[in-house]
């Protein structure tokens, strides 16, 4: 009997709780508006040059610095590619650098961070490391990195991932210390709960949230630390479009060519402000204050 | 009559420091929290420990749940002293045994999971029943025992209130059927009329699971209508032990005395000016 009620209870209450996430979406303007940009952006980037089979890189001299027009939107830059497709190709490059380098932080970063606050001594070494690896300027290290390691669009996600890996590692680790002080998890002792169960059955539940939120930003910042890096040529190496790389190439036109700087420009403050809008949004949505 | 049974839990002698190191690591201060206590639970009793705040009744606790290793002393449950148990060990043998339950019930449960999961966890780590179905039988079974409907078994701690949590986190320690229940302030957070039902409740589930309970509390009040033996603590020292009726109405020590006349008289006539 008890167990009939049990399971007739059981379906709307797993609904009520999506529909309840749902409404916190909705009543969080920026998560969502920030989340479909961020989406369109991306499948804009990615579909486009392959739906109209757009070629970024061949050179043709008879169509050099040409101004906006119908045929070319963006204008064509100085050994005369189209910008627009260069615009969405560096798009493309941006966010593979930008989500890779975040995914592989946040992975890392997470792990990192969890155990460092689980066990005291360790966490001091690590967090020691993570000091050293702090101060040293994202794009210093990334600049030494791609020395030793060749340039590449893969040293470059490598040297961001481990730039930012601090960063995630900080974030889940204090909230991982303010959770060791609940209670429960001195009852999850009692009961005789091994590391494993209380850090990622339990703890990893209630720090998820400020870890995404932090994840987000760290993608924003790659993104912005890659352009810089192949703005000085330590980056994604040419003729492969980036959103660097063009303001690198637009740098001695920019009086006679205004859409080799303007675009690439746009696009990258673009980008990086939407993702930091979702950011800002899931921070209300995992606030605890703010879920009440 | 109590002395001849045999007792389920002995505390012998035990005494815990808490040493904080200075800046240079020759300046360490010692802090005494428990000062060789003793105390024996039987079995189906209720033993008190009284004692206002910083007198060393949680500490005491800790040690007993082997949360804590005490400096000195020892402990021992059904013949065997788990004093120096290894982890594994204590995982093995004694953390089903004991079980507490905490003072403040929200923070006890895990804010992102259903009780029916937190119910759950508690069997899933001590390995008890054969399979999913078999545990959430027995959680569901728990949950109505203490109180609440099986309805409620997917909800959130948040949609709870402090009463109802108490009862989750009564259930989670008991659905294991362990032979000692520390109740440490279980119910200082709740209201009093809250407090009274949690309270019957736990008297119910004493006789049912036939229950030794630890009742660690600084409210006299309740003491008398829970406890068989009564423990005063100070300053980390048991300084009287006696039965409900020896503490109460013959108070041997002035700290018992003014511990006692804390309590609040509900009539007024019967207060007696203090001074």
């Amino acid at each position: 009997m008890a167990e009939v009620n049990v399971v007739a209870n059981a379906t709307p209450s797993k609904f009520s709780k999506l529909s309840s996430k749902w409404s916190v979406l909705r009543t969080s303007p920026s998560t969502l508006i920030g989340g479909v940009l961020l989406l369109v952006i991306a499948l804009a980037c990615i579909l486009i040059p392959w739906l109209g089979h757009m070629d970024g890189t061949t050179t043709n001299t008879a169509n050099m610095l040409l101004a906006p027009s119908a045929r070319h939107p963006m204008g064509t830059d100085n050994v005369g590619r189209d910008t627009f497709t260069r615009v969405l190709l560096g798009g493309k490059a941006s966010l593979t650098v930008g989500i890779s380098a975040a995914a592989i932080a946040g992975i890392i970063g997470f792990i990192v961070g969890l155990y460092s606050a689980y066990y005291s001594k360790l966490g001091y070494l690590l967090m020691r490391v993570c000091d050293g690896l702090m101060a040293f300027p994202a794009i210093l290290f990334a600049i030494v990195f791609i020395g030793a390691f060749g340039q590449s669009m893969r040293s470059v996600i490598l040297s961001l991932s481990i730039v930012f890996i601090p960063m995630v590692a900080r974030i889940v680790r204090s909230a991982t210390l303010s959770n060791m002080n609940e209670n429960y998890v001195q009852v999850l002792t009692n009961l005789g709960a091994g590391s494993f169960r209380i850090l990622w059955r339990n703890i990893a539940l209630n720090v998820i949230g400020a870890w995404i939120v932090e994840v987000t930003f760290v993608c924003a910042d790659a993104i912005l630390v890659e352009a810089a890096m192949s703005f000085i040529g330590a980056g994604i190496p040419q003729p492969q479009a980036s959103w660097g790389n063009m303001l690198y190439d637009s740098r001695t036109y920019i009086y006679s060519a205004w859409w080799m700087t303007v675009f690439p420009g746009l696009a990258l403050a673009f980008t990086v402000f939407v993702i930091n809008m979702l950011g800002d949004g899931l921070r209300e949505v995992f606030d605890p204050k703010s879920r009440r | 009559m109590i002395g001849q049974r045999k007792a389920i839990l002995q505390v012998n002698s035990i005494t815990k420091d808490f040493v904080r190191r200075g800046f240079t690591s020759r300046a360490q201060t010692v802090m005494r929290a428990v000062n060789n206590v003793s105390l024996q639970l039987f079995a189906n009793q209720t033993y008190a420990l009284v004692g206002e705040s910083g007198s060393g009744k949680s500490t005491t606790g800790r040690i007993i749940c082997a949360l804590e290793r005490p400096t000195s002393g020892t402990v021992v449950f059904n013949d065997e002293n788990y004093t120096d148990f290894s982890d594994h060990l204590l995982r093995q043998k004694i953390r089903g045994n004991i079980q507490m339950v905490l003072q403040d019930p929200f923070s006890s449960l895990n804010p992102r999971k259903t009780i029916e999961h937190a119910v759950l966890e508690a069997l899933e780590i001590q390995k008890i029943g054969k399979n999913h179905s078999e545990r959430l039988d027995a959680v569901v079974d728990m949950i109505e025992r203490v109180g609440l409907s099986s309805g409620m078994i997917n909800r959130y701690p948040h949609q709870f209130s402090g009463g109802q949590l108490q009862r989750v986190n009564i259930a989670r320690a008991l659905v294991v059927r362990p032979k000692i229940l520390i109740l440490d302030e279980s119910v200082s957070a709740l209201d009093v009329s809250v407090q009274a039902q949690v309270l019957n409740l736990l008297q119910d589930l004493k006789q049912e699971f036939s229950l030794s309970y630890l009742f660690i509390t600084h409210d006299l009040s309740v003491v008398r209508f829970i406890a068989d033996r009564v423990g005063v603590l100070r300053k980390g020292e048991l300084v009287e032990e006696g039965t409900v009726d020896e503490i109460f109405d013959h108070p041997q020590t002035d700290y018992t005395q003014n511990l006692l006349s804390s309590i609040p008289i509900p009539n007024p006539e019967h207060r007696q000016l203090a001074f």
